[in-house]
Parts: C-alpha cells; structure tokens; sequence
C-alpha cells in the first residue's frame, strides 16, 4: 500500500468542489491495484468487477471523510475489502440456499472463468485450481486474511486496521485459515 | 497432536510476526517434533502457492461506467458515511442461548395462562366462554375423581387475598370454590341403570384458531431441456408451452466453448432471417486463442416458432461439425444443456448495464398492432418485400440480435455496433418474445 501522490489530494479536492471527472482520472489510477485485490476475494472476474465499482461509488459518497492522514490507496482498498466481503457473505448464502435446494453447487461455479493460459503446465493449472477451490470454500473472514497476508504481504497491523478488528483477532483468524485450507487441500488430495 | 498454542505459533512464525524470544521457542520445538516439522513444511508449501496464484488483469477501464452511475444515480460526493464494516459473525451459542429463552418465556406463559384461566370462575374462564350452554368442563381423567389442582389453589388463593380486587356484591360463599367441580367424573354408575353414551364435552383450543386454506401458488421455475431433443413431439409441446407463459426470457445454453459455439449461434441466427450484430469486444474475443468466454446474445420482436427453429438450428449445426470433426461437437447430448427460465428484474438489471441504458428501457412498450405491423407507419408504406415475407410467415425485415461478450470481460457500451442496435430497436409485435440467451462454456 505504497502508492502516494499529493496529485491524488488535489483530485480529491476537485470532486468535492463539484468536478466529477476528477474521480475518474482517480479511477484510472487506482482500478487495476484494486480490481487485482477484489478478484483474489472473490475469484471471479465479473464479481469482482462489479464490486470495484460499488466501492469506487462508495467512496466517491464518502469523500468527505477520507482526512488525509492515511493514502488515499488505503482508504480505497479498506473500501473494497469490506464490500468484497459484505458481497461474499451475501452470495454465500444463496449458494447455501442453492446447494441445499438442488443437492449440488450452484451454477455460478461456472462463471469462475477466467482466461485459459495455453502455456500454463497442466500440474500448475491443476494445482490451481485445487487451491482456489479450497479458498472457496473458506468463511470470507477466513479468505480474506489469507488474501491479505499470503497474496499481498500486509502486515499484521494493516490487517487489523483494514478490517477493524484486534491484532489478536488476526493472528487467530489467520491460524484458524491457514490450518482449515491445509484440511481442505489434505481432502482433495486424499 | 500439537497443542493448539504451538499450532498458532507455527502459523505465526510463517507470516514473521513472533518476538525473538517466541521465535526461539518455535525452533526449539522444530528440533524436538517431527509432527511440528511436518506441518510447518506444508504450511509454508501452501503460503508459497498462494503466493504463486495469478490474478487477471482488468483488461479495460470501468471509470466510464463508475462515472455513467454516479450521473444516473445522481450521486454527490462526500454527502454519505462510510458504510459500517461488516458485523463480525453472530457465534453459534447466541443462537442457542435466544431459543433457549424463548423455549422458557412461551413455556412460562403457557403455565401462567392456563394455570389462571383453569382456576378463575368458570363464567370468566376464557374456555368456559367458548361452551354451549348446560355442558361443564371435561374431566381429565374420567376415572378417578380429581383433587383439587394445588396450583389452581394457590393462584385461586392469591386473588382472594389481593385486597384490591372488588367481588361482586351477591357472590355467594360457595361461588369460591375452585372449579373442580366440573372436574367431577360424569360417568359414574348409579346401581341399575345402564350408562348413557357421552355427549361430546367443549374442545379446550384457543378462542381463536385460523383455518389453514392451502392454495396454489405458480413458482416459475427453470426447465431443463435438450437441445438435440427439441424437434421431439415430447420436449417440443413442453418447450412451447413454457414459451406461452411470458414474453421475455432468460436461456442459458451450456456448451464446451462458447467461442466454438459462437459459430453455431450465428449460423443460426442467419438461418431465420435475423441479422446478428457482434460488439467489438466481442469479436476480439472470438479471435483469441484459448482464451475462454462466455456470451451473450439479445434479441427482441421473435416468434415462439423463431425461438424454436433457432435452437434447432443451432442443434443441426452442431451435428454437422461433429459429423465432420470428431469431438467438435459443442453440445453434449448426454445431458441437458438448455435451461429455459422467464426473464426477472435481475436480467433486465444486467442487461441495461451491458448496454448502458435504463432497465426501462429493455422493457419497451409492447405494441398492440397486429403481428408484423409497425405501428409508427401507414400500412401504404410498407412495402411489397414485407408483406409478402409476412404472408409466407418469415421474419418482417430487418430483425437485429445483438451479441455481447459475458464474462470475464464486459462489451463497449459506446460502441457503434451496440447504438446500430439499439437505434434500430422498434415496438413489438405482439406474441412475440424477448430473448437473453446466455452461451456458457464449461471447459
């Protein structure tokens, strides 16, 4: 979370003056970093689309209260990650509903498409696609903190700031993740 | 098994985050424990990994629809609080804990209720209202005379001490008595004379209970279907008659590959005198190798009869890429491969943001002209060509479908190709359908 720029506060302040094309070059500058987080969420490239954009909506109702004192990044990806997990407890539960219902996963196993690499080795791939499977099936919180630690090397306390909650908190939830995909992974593999 | 403590080291001691003297402690248990070298060898193997996992990039740029929404939505900034962050989950003993009260608070008020309706005088008792006239309570136990209820006594025994409580002037002494008396036995002998059969005694219910009246409900749910089965007798009467239920709806078409598919689809398309138009992204899609994707095709003003032979169609075309190439075949027969559904809100929702117009604006106004007559001109000025495709039953000229790219990436929505199509757009005829068909590859 390393990204400054004194330009992002001058943008800023252009869209609280009443110039919404300032948010978009805002948009253009973050959108990449932060669809590349949601994605890792949420594992599905039009989920995650439009959880980018409900969180840049978010954002953009709540300008006024970005202070200043955290980068603007921060703030946006603290944005993003609670709606990507306030989006993921919802969908959740009508996969529940769904499965229940029919026996089977839902058909919005489907839409986890993404782009087929031809070059990927077939073990790699296979590899893959177990792990993101067994992240599936994590709880959010659980996803989330895997995500946060393994895939983009937050701190701790980041962590703790981001979602709100004791540094404590993390370091159980993290232990509690990693051991239940280690479980999730031993079944596949067994 | 490792003590739960030095698991959560473990976990720790993989992310960086013990002091040095825990750090110290982890690796003197490395030494000592085979199972701790073991688990911390595949944790590490599954932090790598994740580490590893690839992410896509965007691929385009979503600043255009974030702007488009905050104009439609007429949002403004900085007029909103943050939306709270989420709730941390409600743990299961809370759960528990509220049933287990309210088990208590409906058992005690069940108790409290009709410990005092089965004391107080009859004429009150709530039970005793609900009788017919000359009847009297039904014992409990026809075979033993009843004692007095003790809890009945003592509620009966509270009210006559409360002092607050006015009697009626005239009540007489045994006016008092608790209501065991219409506890007594109705059926005991008298010497010579026979028992006389039971009248039905009051139904001790609530005062008022609903009278449960099921009714049917019509759930539109989803059908399933073969597409290579269409042109039977059988999936063909059923598919029409879903078709009759609404004008708008939802399909979703499963295939290997949606971009070999594509091919079929647009054959198809051609083949009912439907002109298709591909957005760019769209196309760009079909070009790339191996890229996997998923489309969306929309089209408006077709009969139940287009719908249908479209499918057929598409199944025919399937079958000759087959016949010619062996494992070319995009749909497998073995399954259902089609799934029918009415069109929802939802669908609109998604389609209007494909396209960047208002949901209304997917639902259009159903013309009530005559089928195959557009109702903004004279019949004069349609021309020969019209009439005479209208009178051999195909499609009045000029029919657009429009294909979009569905996932992963998302269409244009400034494209010249979509604004042809939605230029093009005219009121429906009516008992014509609205179609969103989703091809959906699954290798």
């Amino acid at each position: 979370l390393s990204i400054v720029s004194s330009d992002d506060h001058r943008l800023i302040q252009e869209c609280l003056d009443g110039d919404p094309t300032a948010f978009g070059v805002l948009v253009r500058r973050h959108q990449d970093r932060l669809y590349s987080t949601v994605y890792r969420l949420l594992n599905n490239a039009e989920d995650a689309n439009d959880v980018v954009q409900e969180a840049f909506l978010n954002a953009y109702q709540s300008l006024d209260s970005f202070k200043g004192d955290a980068l603007f990044f921060t703030w946006l990806y603290r944005i993003a990650v609670n709606t990507a997990i306030t989006f993921k407890r919802k969908k959740r539960a009508v996969v529940s509903i769904d499965a229940g219902r029919n026996g089977e996963a839902s058909m919005d196993l489907l839409d986890s498409a993404e782009d087929i690499q031809p070059s990927f080795a077939l073990e790699r791939a296979e590899q893959d696609r177990r792990l993101h499977l067994a992240l599936n099936r994590l709880s959010p919180e659980h996803r989330t903190v895997l995500v946060m630690k393994d895939m983009e090397g937050q701190k701790y306390e980041t962590m703790a700031e981001v979602l709100g909650v004791p540094i404590g908190t993390i370091r159980s939830r993290l232990h509690r993740a990693r051991l239940e995909l280690r479980e999730l992974l031993d079944q596949e593999e067994g | 098994m490792l003590p739960d403590r030095f698991r959560e080291l473990l976990t720790a001691y993989i992310d960086g985050e013990l002091s040095a003297r825990q750090r110290k402690g982890v690796q003197r248990l490395l030494h000592r424990s085979a199972e701790a070298r073991q688990l911390l060898e595949k944790l590490q193997k599954d932090s790598r990994e994740l580490q590893m996992l690839g992410t896509p990039p965007l691929g385009f740029d979503v600043s255009d629809a974030v702007l488009r929404q905050i104009r439609e939505r007429r949002l403004q900034p900085g007029r909103r609080r943050l939306p709270p962050r989420p709730a941390p989950p409600i743990p299961i003993w809370t759960g528990l804990a509220v049933a287990a009260a309210v088990l208590l608070v409906v058992g005690l008020g069940s108790f409290a209720y009709f410990s005092l309706a089965l004391s107080r005088d009859p004429d009150q008792s709530p039970v005793a209202k609900h009788e017919r006239p000359g009847t009297t309570a039904p014992s409990t136990d026809k075979k033993t005379p009843e004692k007095p209820n003790a809890d009945s006594a003592l509620v009966k025994k509270d009210q006559d001490t409360r002092p607050e409580e006015k009697k009626p002037a005239d009540q007489k002494p045994e006016d008092k008595k608790p209501p065991e008396i219409a506890h007594e036995p109705k059926d005991k002998k008298e010497p010579g004379k026979e028992p006389q059969p039971e009248e039905p005694g009051p139904v001790l219910t609530a005062p008022n209970m609903e009278i449960f009246k099921p009714e049917a409900v019509d759930v539109a749910l989803p059908v399933l279907f073969k597409i290579q089965e269409l042109d039977l007798e059988k999936p063909h009467k059923q598919f029409r008659a879903e078709l009759g239920k609404d004008h708008a709806f939802y399909l979703e078409l499963i295939c290997r590959d949606g971009t070999k598919a594509f091919d079929r689809l647009q054959a198809a398309f051609k083949a009912i005198n439907v002109e298709l138009i591909v957005e760019p992204t769209a196309q760009a899609r079909r070009k790339m190798t191996g890229a996997k994707t998923n489309y969306l095709f929309f089209a408006e003003d077709l009969t139940s009869d287009d719908l249908h032979k479209l499918l057929k169609e598409v199944a025919a075309e399937d079958r000759k890429a087959e016949a010619k190439k062996k494992g070319d075949g995009q749909f497998d027969a073995a399954a259902s491969n089609l799934v029918l559904s009415r069109m929802t809100q939802d669908h609109r929702k998604k389609l209007s943001d494909l396209l960047g117009i208002d949901p209304k604006q997917i639902t259009g106004s159903r013309s009530s002209a005559p089928s195959g007559v557009d109702p903004k001109k004279p019949l004069s000025e349609q021309t020969a060509d019209e009439i005479a495709a209208k009178a051999s039953g195909a499609n009045k000229p000029g029919l657009k479908a429009l294909a979009l790219p569905y996932n992963p990436v998302r269409p244009k929505t400034n494209s010249p190709e979509v604004k042809r199509f939605l230029d093009s757009r005219k009121p429906a005829r009516p008992d014509t359908l609205q179609v969103l068909l989703v091809l959906r590859g699954t290798n």
